[in-house]
């Protein structure tokens, strides 16, 4: 994307942001390379996808399907092979394409943000199974806002702060210093570093001093961020 | 000459952890491996401490939540600090 391109944007919100930080560089910067591309899953559904879907078919009832869609979009798993084999009576190769499949619609979904049923039924083929397809379309649409708000809290991120405790004393005598009142500050912050698995997070702590004079300086540094972030937010 | 005697000797005072420097950066995430289009704010902190004779470098992330809980309690914690002078 070029500035050029950039500038010539007035309509989406996240773009305007990007305009003012291109125009007024006050310490605002884009997290990403904008010129990075997809380099896992390509956000793709194609022909065999639709194919393995109609084994959907055989489920018994809407909620086996509805229970199908919803655990594929975590992704492939022994267990869920297994499971989903015997609910709908097909071989575990052919359950492991279906999940697949549905995985790969789930996730194309929830990359384009499609959020109106036209939008999802126009990436199905002519021949699908046309009830299936409103079926599946219903369920995509009824768990999109869920697995967005997923995504963006599973976000890789550095690790996040946590919790955050002070303490403040007073320093009466040092090996230097048979004498003194200095107040000191001790902060101890604590981040959580975000893993896959939602069981193992590790959780890591620092605790640092602080002069008067560097708390001070902190202030000042997190008052300019308060005063641009309002500015961001005014846009 | 007593005073900035005393200053240097204050300053000779053990602190542990000393923290030396803040740097910061906050942006917007455009997009993510699941999501195309997002217009989230994110803020990164990174805080030199010396360890030691050498430093080292904390990173982390805030949210906005985040960082306003932070600006408070060091607020607080400098109140604190004044009452004593």
């Amino acid at each position: 994307m070029s500035i050029g391109a950039v500038s010539s944007q007035t309509t989406n919100d996240a773009a305007d942001v990007i305009l003012f930080a291109l125009h007024f560089p006050c310490g605002i910067l884009l997290s990403r390379d904008l010129s990075q591309s997809h380099v896992n899953m390509a956000a793709t559904v194609c022909n065999e996808d639709f194919t393995n879907l109609q084994l959907l078919l055989k489920a018994s009832s809407k909620d086996a399907v509805r229970e199908v869609c919803v655990q594929s979009q975590r992704g492939l798993s022994q267990r869920l092979t297994e499971s989903t084999a015997a609910t709908l009576g097909i071989s575990e190769g052919q359950a492991a394409q279906l999940v697949q499949s549905l995985h790969a619609l789930s996730h194309y979904v929830l990359f384009y943000n499609l959020s109106s049923p036209e939008q999802i039924l126009a990436i199905f083929p002519e021949s699908f199974h046309s009830s299936l397809k409103n079926l599946i379309t219903k369920i995509l649409l009824e768990n999109s806002a869920t697995w967005r708000t997923e995504a963006l809290s599973n976000q890789i991120s550095l690790p996040q702060l946590k919790d955050l405790d002070w303490r403040v004393d007073m320093v009466t005598s040092s090996d230097s210093v048979s004498r003194m009142s200095v107040p000191t500050c001790l902060v101890q912050l604590k981040m959580v570093d975000p893993c896959s698995s939602a069981d193992s997070e590790s959780v890591s702590s620092v605790t640092v001093e602080l002069s008067r004079e560097s708390l001070d300086t902190i202030l000042d540094g997190l008052g300019r961020i308060r005063d641009q972030l309002s500015v961001v937010a005014g846009k | 000459v007593n005073t900035s005697l005393t200053r240097l000797a204050v300053r000779q005072t053990l602190m542990v952890n000393q923290l030396v420097d803040m740097e910061w950066k906050f942006g917007v995430t455009v997009g993510t491996s699941e999501i195309q289009k997002l217009g989230t704010v994110f803020l990164q902190l990174k805080l030199v401490v010396r360890k030691g004779n050498s430093t080292e470098n904390v990173y982390m992330e805030l949210t906005l939540p985040q960082f306003y809980n932070f600006l408070h309690e060091m607020e607080r914690a400098k109140a604190s600090m004044e009452c004593f002078s």
